[in-house]
């Protein structure tokens, strides 16, 4: 699946909202809190909005790839080829040792590969 | 409880740190402005110093009664958010201006930090 | 009812029942009952005033030594300093580490660390500022040392990050693409050089040797606040930052993403379990309701269970605007650490969500914003790594693999090596059993298990793909936890037995020494010296852009700049440390590098880890220029061990000195 890197926007603007109407609803449960039992008609408006927010982060993440990295999890597929994780392994071919004495190809600077293990 | 004594000496403490801080910020812009003494130990000192310890206790400084470690942590951990944050926003956005993030954190710091040096906690 | 049968019952003879009450009531009821017989008491005379026990000269001047002795001792331990640097020998590391090559003064700067913070302890009332003077003085002296007594920042991984750092600030704030897994995590590299670049300078060496002790310090206050909330007392919390310290053998305090993860995770939970700490109670704040009359029979405990999760938590005391300014400070705190680290997030939002499900904290929100934050970064910013290596999130679900690798194949070497591995894996059982007992004592006393909970939640890293590192941090994000509930059964202990504090004075130095042979045990293959980080410096000046440079093992300083314009090899199966291998050349010959550089580090490396002949760098280097494939460039005049060895005919940049020197 190719998901266009443009969306993803959307996806911070959606974010960044959500933190502000978590901000919003915080400071008026806080400052009403202490004096009413029963949650205000506003607070109980910034939960509904809060948790509109939040539906439209998770759907936003679901499209912008969200779904492609549940599917692989659960079916341990990789994300790019649908291809299982834990497949057969394919038969490595043996590597030919390089000729010493050969000269070194010119720019034979192979970056190294992503390292598995970060800290 | 801390005595009367020990809260004097507190929020004492407190206006110097602040107004540390504040004269750490400005030096560290204008040293990085006319770019004096690039590299040395002193202007790496001032600038990490200030941007490790300026936002945060712009915010800290705001906390009541509390105790010295709170106030030195929420420092600490404030500081470290806010240059971190400030510095994945300047590499997501591709927008890489480190002298302009070092004016733009002291410019939303330094008044915080002139308040705290009038009003300490 | 009391009240209308006394009245009615009047005046009672309570001497058969209670002789105590017979004479209290005998004077109210002196008008009704006949007077006890009187006894005349034969006069005894007072014996003469004793003139009160001359105080001891400890006593007579306690007041002074309170005042001045842990100041002094303090200094001692500063002015030891200097003559440690000047009395260890640096060139006679081997495989049992620093603990051997240490001068006296070292130890004597120890000992005085830790005699200025216990008599500081011992004061009736001790001052707080001396305390935390004492404790920086400690950890100086103790994670410190490696700072002050070797030339410059040891472990390679801080120098190779520093790398990471220079890439970042190189290109302008553009994470260099397709290089490591670790540039998708950027801010603490882009932080720092940002940090770098407003300074003027262009690298950070001072920070990285200093950055072990300055970090330990602020986790320390870490231990010191969380321990405040949760033990109280004005002599536990310093002894849970002590504890914390001594048992600190992980080192993770490096420069390095998880150091500062860790502050930002100790700042969270230090406030949501302080200021924003919340208990279930009932409307009169007592914990647990009570039963609900009197000799009721206890309600079943699946009961007491429904009844607790229903209870909504009471509100802290904090005034709204206090706690509005916490949340904002700990969602900022939480929405940092996202780009910073991999696994620190979870570990915060881990031990958030235990505390958010058991109701000990205002401020559920922080939990679901902090797991909205993962999600978003991992899934948009983090896109490259999950879509080509998903198996670093979902494990290969090979537990006992990542265990092997994270243990037993890291005991290997000489004695000295091996002594100090299982030692590290005795001081991770302490922490354990001491945090297990400790935990059974904070339930005592306070009915609560879900400290110990807290300790726990690390280790679901176990069941991830993160490799035998995982297992370090399992230790590490435990640890503060772990250290406090330790530091209650100790605070049990000497109020149980008053001999128990010399015992665990005796015993706090021998964590210490413990601690200073752990943490220095690989320094003979981790010190990095002067001449090292020239020589490495030389060749990023002197290589043409594109050429592989790759060191013999990855000891020492390596790739801390030129990270994106040299190839670093790797790629063939089998020769991941030349090293490591019993006969290097073939790797050598296979990996085919333009360069190759060495440290004494790696000579060392090779011979008390890998179990090499002496010399066996050098050996390899003459083989190498005997078969004409390379030849020694550079040698330091100084240092046999630290050269660099060119491909026979690759081109070298004039600007700089070729030749070997001496």
């Amino acid at each position: 699946m190719i998901l266009d890197p443009l969306f993803d926007r959307w996806v911070w603007l959606g974010f960044l909202g959500l933190l502000v109407v978590f901000g919003i609803r915080a400071w008026v449960v806080e400052s009403t809190g202490g004096r009413a039992t029963r949650a205000p008609g506003r607070v109980r408006l910034l939960t509904v909005l809060s948790v509109g927010m939040v539906a439209v982060v998770c759907g936003l993440l679901w499209v912008q790839g969200g779904q492609q990295a549940f599917e692989s999890i659960v079916h341990r597929t990789d994300p790019l080829t649908g291809l299982p994780l834990d497949g057969p392994a394919v038969p490595v071919q043996p590597a030919v040792a390089p000729d010493a004495g050969a000269p070194a190809a010119p720019g034979a600077a192979a970056p190294a590969a992503p390292a598995v293990n970060p800290p | 409880m801390p005595s009367a004594g020990e809260l004097t000496r507190a929020r004492a403490a407190r206006r110097g740190v602040a107004v540390a801080l504040v004269v750490a910020g400005v030096v560290a812009c204008l040293l990085n402005l006319f770019d004096v003494a690039g590299g040395s130990g002193l202007r790496l000192f001032v600038t990490i110093g200030f941007l490790l310890l300026g936002p945060g206790w712009a915010a800290a400084g705001f906390l009541r009664r509390a105790p010295a470690a709170h106030v030195w942590l929420l420092t600490l951990g404030v500081g470290i958010a806010t240059s971190l944050l400030a510095a994945q926003i300047m590499v997501s956005t591709t927008w890489w201006h480190p002298d302009l993030m070092l004016y733009i954190v002291t410019v939303g710091s330094v008044p915080f930090l002139l308040r705290h040096a009038v009003v300490a906690q | 009812m009391t009240a209308h049968d006394t009245r009615s019952n009047g005046p009672r003879d309570l001497s058969a029942s209670d002789p105590e009450a017979t004479q209290v009531m005998g004077r109210i009821s002196a008008g009704t009952v006949a007077d006890p017989p009187t006894t005349a008491l034969p006069v005894v005379p007072t014996p003469p005033a004793q003139a009160p026990p001359e105080p001891g000269w400890f006593e007579s001047r306690r007041p002074l030594l309170e005042r001045w002795l842990s100041p002094v001792l303090a200094f001692l331990a500063l002015t030891m300093l200097p003559l440690a640097v000047a009395t260890t020998d640096l060139d006679a590391l081997d495989g049992w580490g620093l603990v051997k090559v240490l001068g006296v003064p070292a130890w004597l700067a120890l000992l005085f660390a830790i005699g200025a913070c216990l008599t500081e302890l011992h004061a009736k009332r001790p001052r707080i500022p001396m305390l935390g003077a004492a404790t920086g003085v400690l950890i100086l002296c103790s994670t410190g040392l490696p700072s002050v007594v070797e030339p410059a920042a040891r472990f390679g991984t801080s120098w190779t990050i520093s790398g990471f750092v220079d890439a970042v600030a190189t290109a302008n704030g553009v994470p260099p693409a397709g290089l490591d897994a670790r540039f998708s995590w950027p801010a603490f590299f882009a932080q720092w050089a940002w940090f770098r670049d407003a300074a003027g300078a262009d690298q950070l060496d001072v920070v990285l040797r200093w950055f072990p002790p300055a970090v330990v310090t602020v986790w320390a206050i870490g231990i010191y606040a969380l321990a405040r909330s949760m033990l109280g007392g004005n002599r536990a919390p310093w002894v849970a930052a002590w504890l914390f310290v001594g048992l600190n053998w992980i080192e993770q305090d490096y420069f390095s993403p998880q150091a500062t993860g860790i502050c930002l995770l100790l700042t969270v939970l230090t406030f949501a379990l302080g200021p924003l700490a919340t208990r279930r109670t009932d409307p009169n704040g007592v914990p647990g309701w009570p039963p609900p009359h009197v000799g009721a029979k206890r309600l079943p405990l699946w009961n007491r269970w429904l009844v607790s999760a229903m209870t909504p938590p009471n509100r802290p005391t904090l005034p709204p605007k206090q706690l509005l300014l916490v949340y904002f400070c700990a969602a900022l705190c939480i929405l940092a650490v996202i780009p910073e680290h991999q696994l620190t997030p979870f570990a915060i939002l881990g031990q958030l969500a235990l505390l958010a499900i058991v109701g000990r904290y205002r401020g559920r929100g922080l939990v679901l914003i902090g797991v909205l934050g993962v999600l978003v970064f991992i899934l948009i910013a983090a896109r490259d790594v999950w879509t080509t290596q998903i198996s670093l999130f979902i494990g290969d679900g090979n537990t006992g693999a990542a265990l092997e690798s994270g243990v037993a194949n890291r005991l290997a070497g000489d004695t000295g090596q091996i002594v100090g591995k299982y030692s590290r894996i005795g001081v991770a059982g302490i922490s354990y059993a001491l945090g297990v007992v400790g935990a059974f004592v904070y339930w005592r006393r306070r009915r609560d298990l879900v400290p110990i909970g807290l300790a726990a939640v690390p280790t679901a890293f176990a069941a991830q793909g993160y490799g035998g590192e995982g297992f370090l941090r399992i230790v590490l994000f435990g640890l503060p936890i772990l250290t406090i509930l330790g530091a209650d059964f100790l605070r049990f202990l000497v109020r149980w037995r008053k001999w128990f504090r010399p015992v665990l004075a005796v015993a706090m130095v021998g964590l210490y020494v413990v601690l200073i042979f752990i943490r220095g045990g690989n320094d003979s293959y981790q010190t990095v010296f002067p001449r090292d980080l020239a020589l490495y410096r030389l060749v990023v000046a002197t290589t043409p852009p594109g050429q592989s440079v790759i060191p013999l093992s990855d000891a020492g300083p390596f790739a801390f700049e030129g990270l994106t314009l040299f190839g670093r090899g790797g790629g063939v199966q089998g020769c991941g440390q030349i090293a490591a291998q019993p006969d290097p050349v073939p790797c050598v010959a296979a990996i085919n590098a333009d360069v190759l550089v060495n440290y004494r580090s790696i000579e060392k490396q090779g011979e008390h880890l890998f179990l090499q002949k002496p010399g066996w760098s050098l050996q390899l280097a003459n083989t190498l220029v005997a078969q004409g494939t390379y030849t020694m460039w550079y040698q330091d005049p100084t240092d046999p061990y630290d050269f660099v060895l060119r491909k026979t005919g690759a081109p070298v940049l004039s600007n700089a000195p070729a030749g070997r020197p001496g």
